[in-house]
């Protein structure tokens, strides 16, 4: 098969092990440009550390890891070309609380990008009317709500204008009330057409983002598919006990 | 000799001169000692075991044995051998190195452990974000490092100033603390003059504390809701 386009991330026979255990083992996978994939999985599944992989949060210890064609190694200029064009949504959102939402979404595109501070400020303002936290600029994250700050989480991974965003279970942090709002806004970026990697345990949520869902366990791959197949007729005993295990659920 | 200066039994010019003297061993020192700081609150971060067997050395020798020793040592040891070489050593100098490398090994923990209880997360999110190494530090970590570090660095700063007269067993310089024995000594008032030596100590402490409290405000505003 001779393909034109390199798939956005590309996992090939990919492993890690914390000391004796494995949490992942063996995983290959494909991402095209464009695609919106979630991963779930229950807790200890090796989710997280999937995904931290893709940034290079965490080593992988074998197998290869291609982001845009590139092969991602512990080496500096490697680590920084592919952190150029992923961004990331962390569960704790790890906004820098000494710093305005502004400066959290400028301190990067003018210190990593050499934009202006005018240039800067105009990029963060846009975004954050697009999670829909205009006038907010000024204020700290200690004076925001869960919700507020994910959006300005989200904002600022944004203003790298990155073309691959990672999101780690965006809203698990969140108090209930709040995950609604958070949720609208991730689905509300699909229109910018970025290669989205979403951790999280939302299945509705998961089917109105997704365009494939990933199911793992045990640091393993177990069913890959579109939402609707995926959801409706899962063909593990695994995934059928995991959905199950959701159901249940008050 | 002026009307207001009959209490001080002529004494004011040198008690003013020491407590300039007193203040300026202070600052020097406390300037020295960060530096110290700085560099042994990086030696313990860092990864090199060579650093941090250097930095625990250090530290704990420094935390274990007398400021007076110390002091003595820097003097009439180190100082002493560097002149052999045909090097003149200047007095302020050495007694000023000698407090900060002291002072050094206590801000090199409390940096250390300011450091330390920065949350992983915004390690993570500077990574993600490409943030440069430079860049992380000065924006990132500095600035939440100093408010976690701002008690424990006032504490120091404010026994810097009360280990400054510590010089004054060297003999050689006037600072506010030996003024004032002289001159309670000469004129037999050890109340008035030790009292003034006292007053002295607690202005500075009364300054240094409206300071520092008004940068902890500065560094807190982001945390107030």
């Amino acid at each position: 098969m001779t393909s034109t386009i390199a798939p956005a991330i590309e996992f090939a026979s990919v492993s890690k092990s914390f000391g004796e255990t494995a949490v992942l083992s063996d995983i290959t996978l494909s991402i095209s440009v464009g695609e919106r994939t979630v991963i779930c999985g229950p807790s200890g599944a090796g989710k997280s550390t999937l995904i931290r992989c893709i940034n290079g949060l965490e080593q992988h210890q074998r197998g290869v890891i291609r982001v845009d064609g590139e092969r991602l190694t512990r080496a500096a200029p490697s680590l920084r070309h592919i952190r150029a064009q992923v961004g990331m949504v962390f569960q704790g959102f790890n906004l820098f609380p000494h710093m305005t939402v502004l400066e959290n979404c400028t301190v990067a595109p003018r210190t990593a990008l050499g934009l202006t501070r005018q240039e800067a400020e105009g990029r963060a303002q846009a975004l954050l009317r697009r999670v829909d936290l205009p006038g907010l600029g000024g204020r700290y994250p200690s004076q925001l709500s869960g919700g507020q700050q994910q959006r300005v989480a989200i904002a600022r991974a944004l203003c790298m204008q990155p073309r691959i965003l990672l999101l780690d279970e965006p809203t698990s942090a969140l108090d209930p009330e709040m995950v609604q709002e958070v949720l609208d806004t991730i689905v509300g970026l699909t229109d910018l057409g970025m290669t989205m990697v979403c951790v999280t345990h939302e299945m509705s949520f998961a089917r109105r983002l997704a365009t494939r869902v990933v199911f793992m366990d045990e640091g393993r791959i177990v069913e890959t598919g579109p939402p609707t197949e995926l959801f409706d007729t899962p063909q593990s005993v695994r995934l059928q006990r995991f959905l199950g295990s959701l159901q249940a659920l008050p | 000799m002026s009307l207001g200066d009959a209490p001080l039994a002529g004494y004011g010019g040198q008690l003013a001169a020491g407590l300039v003297l007193t203040i300026e061993v202070s600052l020097s020192s406390y300037a020295v000692g960060s530096v110290f700081g700085l560099l042994g609150a990086a030696a313990k971060l860092s990864r090199s075991r060579t650093l941090h067997l250097c930095a625990g050395l250090y530290t704990t020798l420094v935390r274990a044995l007398p400021e007076l020793l110390l002091v003595l040592l820097a003097f009439y040891v180190i100082a002493d051998r560097i002149e052999q070489f045909g090097v003149v050593v200047n007095p302020f100098v050495v007694a000023v190195v000698a407090l900060g490398f002291i002072q050094g090994a206590y801000i090199t923990e409390v940096l250390r452990g300011a450091v330390l209880a920065i949350p992983r997360g915004q390690r993570e999110a500077a990574q993600a974000l490409n943030l440069y190494p430079l860049t992380y530090l000065r924006r990132i970590v500095a600035p939440q490092a100093l408010r976690h570090a701002l008690g424990g660095l006032g504490n120091i700063w404010l026994n810097a100033t009360k280990d400054a007269s510590l010089i004054s067993v060297l003999g050689i310089f006037a600072d506010v603390l030996k003024v004032s024995s002289l001159a309670a000594a000469a004129t037999k008032r050890y109340v008035f003059f030790y009292g003034v030596a006292g007053a002295c100590f607690l202005a500075i402490t009364l300054v240094s504390m409206a300071l520092l409290e008004r940068l902890r405000r500065d560094l807190s505003r982001a945390y107030l809701t």
